[in-house]
């Protein structure tokens, strides 16, 4: 119900629109033709009077069929001739005598008359229903209306516009001149209510009969205007549903190619001229029509270019252009793009083989071949132009692609690529954002696991040291007690060495760990590496003493620099020498080497091992040791924290093992200076 | 003389517990706080020479609690903590302790760090008293040029005519590195070749009666692939 009559009030609004504009715009034209010509507006307002006159003695029409009348009768005196004679015939043939007349000279002065022959009728009393007498004496115009005398010539100049009596005697005029008018007399007596002749012919009847039928128009067009201005009333207040019905013509007309539009337009155009040269004046009824249709279809026209947006684009080019891309896109890239290619010269055959067609199957008219052959090359034209366009726009948007590819790399992770739904790249950048949104996930989640990471490290780590502290302090009580037996004493000795191990362990652990997550903190300076290597030899002088190892130590005299964090490299070598220390079999050589090619400086720390190595384990790995029983001191992480050491601070660390034979080397570029 | 009285907090009874006994054992008094207000109490209401406090600790963390008695006091103060990272141990100098202890900690370096700051506060505290030109103070070590002494926290330290001489080099030019060559030639007045373990050898000696706990030294140290130096405290 609801929508119902919101659909009729969307109708209703649009027709009252329609109907009120039509009508408005109807005598709006009317208007505009009478006051572009000012005599004309003097007509009408003539007519408007004419039509609201009881008397028809008082109308223009009147006056002007009685001057009509009298300067015929004039021109019948002044020229009497055979030819003459119809205008006293017809005078002569109105049975209703309408006009009775009587016409002469002075001397004669009822030469010729309808009514009474020989009668004089200015000096005769009026016969009976007749009230109007019209005199003229040869020089100017008596009228007599109801026995009164009537001033028609006002201050002596004639003006048509006033509608005043055509007649001789004003002072301006001479259109009047015959040469025998001075001796002229005419009378002419008017009913004062016109009767309808039997037989027979005056105009003087038709002049109610045209007042009935103005004031009937007059009528009408009141009534239009009024109900137009209604209908304007109710449109403005219903505008809105107005517009909806609108909104509802354009999704209709929409639907159509545009060429098609453009087509019927250029039609109703001609159709409209046609119409109104043929028509104009001759046939309002059908004028009438044309008008109203033709200003409906030319509203559609404006209604469909205002509300649809994409007015020139729902044409026969586009459709056929989107359904080409329905059928191109379920094929990979390099096959729509290889197919374009070949579809755009299919088309280009295509369209040149239908303009020939075409003139030639029609008779040979020059003009015509010419215009449609120059439409059919700008079709051609209008095809390669929008084939170059797509193509642009994919090779634009490849560059974007690779942009962002590169951006990609570069870790702008946020900033999507936005192509188009309709590009043919559109599925590339939407496939991107998405590995783009993938590795941001991935990284936030690293970072956030690294993060984590850390975080335990330092917890556990503190967490370990606390109890540790306590261990250890207690121990430290136990070792002063004096009064223990000795087995005792051996045991708190264990227990402090063991303590002190796992002491040991955990900053290592903490180390390796903060290393390793690139958490720390280095203080790079240049330093002589065999310099350092020596200081930490003599650093460990006194556990390479005890060891019975021989160390063969080949470093050169020359300072070898390099750039390096001192602390952690002491670190790295105090790791390996000390790893040399513990694995070595007892008596046998270590070498610590040091050379240099220029451009980097390889440090060797080399051994023969006391157990049999597994070449396939990784010697860096946490927890790893050359004894897999595990029964040694160390915390297994010496070489570990060796190698993410010299990564840490821009070296880098390999190991080797041959047979027995274990070396690792420590590579770090040499510094200019 | 009596008791030095010495405030040990921290969260952990069992660790309080083990340091009261050791500094016991030493001849201090220990007073016990297991948190920073009762830290900040104890140290506001009570006579004490020394406070020992951990940094992580409910209610009060040890850092503000340090802070809080800094208005007031003007005692030693060792942190204690399980955070070893060097920028841990500078925000806790920072912040107005005196020296800062790593756990887990030695517990004769602890009672040698006690001992040291007592004895810096109590009979050295006055700077300007014993001033002397000849007199090069830095942190626990004063070097006297003239008479070719050194003290470590006022006490006179035995050393060798070399590491004399070692000393003597280093102290008259604090922070700077030395190579050991160039320690060698003006020490020993002899070209140097293949010298560096014989002055590692003197300066571990030096190390093993100059500092509180020779492994990590604070005064003299290595700087690794150029020399060595006394740190400038």
């Amino acid at each position: 119900m609801d929508t119902k009559s919101k659909k009729f009030k969307t109708i209703f609004s649009w027709l009252c629109f329609f109907f009120s504009t039509m009508t408005i715009s109807v005598l709006l034209i009317a208007a505009l033709f009478y006051g572009l010509n000012v005599n004309r507006a003097d007509y009408l307002s003539h007519e408007i009077n004419d039509a609201f006159t009881p008397d028809y003695q008082n109308t223009s029409m009147f006056r002007q069929t009685v001057s009509n009348q009298l300067g015929e009768v004039l021109d019948a005196l002044a020229s009497e001739t055979e030819d003459n004679a119809g205008v006293w015939n017809l005078l002569d043939q109105d049975s209703g005598k309408n006009i009775l007349y009587s016409a002469g000279t002075h001397e004669n002065p009822a030469e010729h008359s309808n009514g009474y022959p020989g009668l004089d009728l200015n000096t005769a009393p009026l016969p009976k229903g007749y009230n109007f007498k019209l005199y003229f004496d040869g020089k100017k115009v008596t009228v007599t209306k109801d026995g009164k005398t009537v001033d028609i010539y006002g201050d002596g100049v004639y003006r048509p516009e006033k509608s005043m009596w055509y007649v001789p005697g004003y002072t301006s005029n001479t259109s009047f001149s015959y040469d025998n008018m001075e001796e002229m007399q005419v009378t002419l007596l008017a009913r004062s209510e016109p009767v309808t002749p039997v037989s027979g012919y005056t105009s003087l009847t038709y002049i109610p009969q045209a007042q009935h039928n103005l004031k009937i128009t007059l009528y009408a067009g009141g009534v239009f205007l009024l109900l137009g201005a209604i209908a304007f009333m109710l449109y403005l207040l219903l505008r809105k549903d107005k517009k909806a019905a609108d909104l509802a013509l354009a999704r209709f007309t929409g639907w159509f190619w545009w060429e098609f539009k453009a087509i019927c337009t250029v039609v109703l155009v001609c159709l409209d001229f046609a119409v109104m040269i043929h028509a104009w004046r001759n046939d309002w009824f059908l004028w009438g029509i044309c008008t109203v249709i033709s200003f409906f279809c030319y509203y559609l026209v404006v209604n469909d270019m205002r509300c649809n947006h994409h007015f020139y684009k729902h044409n026969i080019f586009n459709t056929v252009l989107k359904n080409y891309r329905k059928f191109e896109r379920s094929k990979p890239f390099q096959q729509q793009m290889v197919q374009r290619f070949w579809a755009l010269l299919a088309s280009e055959i295509l369209l040149l083989l239908f303009g020939f067609t075409v003139t030639s199957m029609i008779h040979p008219s020059a003009f015509f071949v010419m215009v449609f052959l120059l439409l059919v090359l700008a079709a051609m034209v209008y095809v390669i132009y929008r084939y170059v366009r797509r193509f642009q726009n994919t090779v634009y948007d490849m560059g974007l692609l690779m942009n962002q590819i590169s951006l990609v790399k570069s870790g702008d992770l946020i900033t999507p690529l936005e192509l188009p739904a309709d590009a043919d790249l559109n599925t590339a950048s939407v496939d991107l954002n998405e590995i783009q949104l993938g590795i941001d996930y991935a990284v936030e989640e690293r970072l956030k696991s690294e993060r984590m990471k850390i975080e335990l490290i330092t917890n556990v780590s503190h967490d370990l040291k606390t109890p540790l502290t306590a261990i250890i302090s207690y121990i430290d009580l136990l070792k002063q007690e004096e009064n223990l037996p000795d087995h005792i004493k051996d045991y708190i000795e264990i227990l402090a060495q063991k303590s002190d191990r796992l002491k040991n362990m955990v900053q290592d652990i903490f180390q390796v760990s903060k290393a390793t997550s690139g958490n720390i903190e280095l203080n790079m300076e240049v330093l002589d590496y065999g310099k350092l290597i020596l200081q930490t030899m003599a650093d460990m002088n006194e556990q390479v003493e005890a060891s019975g190892l021989i160390f063969k130590v080949n470093i050169p005299d020359s300072p070898v620099m390099i750039r390096a964090d001192g602390k952690l490299l002491y670190r790295v070598f105090q790791n390996l020498i000390g790893n040399a220390l513990q694995y070595s079999l007892e008596g046998s050589r270590v070498f610590v080497t040091l050379e240099h090619d220029g451009k980097n400086a390889y440090a060797a720390v080399k051994n023969t091992s006391r157990y049999e190595l597994d070449c396939k384990t990784d010697m860096t790995e946490r927890f790893v040791r050359g004894d897999s029983s595990r029964t040694t001191t160390g915390s297994g992480l010496g070489l570990s924290i060796a190698k993410s050491f010299t990564e840490a601070t821009g070296g880098r660390l390999q190991i080797n093992v041959d047979a027995d034979l274990f070396s690792v080397r420590v590579d770090f570029p040499l510094t200019q200076q | 003389m009596d008791k030095k009285r010495i405030l040990i907090v921290d969260d952990d009874r069992e660790i309080v517990r083990a340091i009261a006994i050791l500094l016991e054992k030493e001849g201090y008094s220990a007073l016990c706080a297991y948190d920073g207000l009762e830290a900040v109490d104890a140290a506001m209401n009570n006579e004490i020479h020394l406070i020992l406090i951990d940094v992580m600790m409910p209610k009060l963390n040890g850092l503000s609690a340090v802070m809080k008695i800094r208005e007031k006091r003007n005692i030693p103060i060792i942190v204690l903590s399980a955070k070893s990272e060097d920028t841990d141990k500078i925000l806790g100098l920072s912040m107005g302790a005196d020296d800062y202890v790593t756990k887990p900690f030695n517990p004769m370096e602890l009672v040698a760090r006690v001992r040291s700051q007592l004895r810096r506060y109590l009979s050295l505290g006055d700077i300007n008293a014993h001033r002397n030109t000849s007199e090069i103070l830095n942190g626990r070590l004063s070097y006297n040029t003239e008479e070719r002494i050194l003290k470590a926290d006022g006490d006179p330290i035995r050393l060798t005519a070399t590491e004399t001489k070692i000393i003597d080099l280093l102290m008259r030019n604090l922070g700077r590195t030395f190579p050991a060559e160039e320690i060698y030639r003006r020490v020993w007045n002899e070209p140097a070749y293949c010298v560096e373990n014989t002055v590692m050898v003197h300066i571990r000696r030096i190390r093993e009666k100059i500092e509180l706990n020779p492994k990590e030294p604070e005064y003299l140290k290595v700087v690794w692939g150029i020399g060595y130096k006394i740190e400038k405290i």
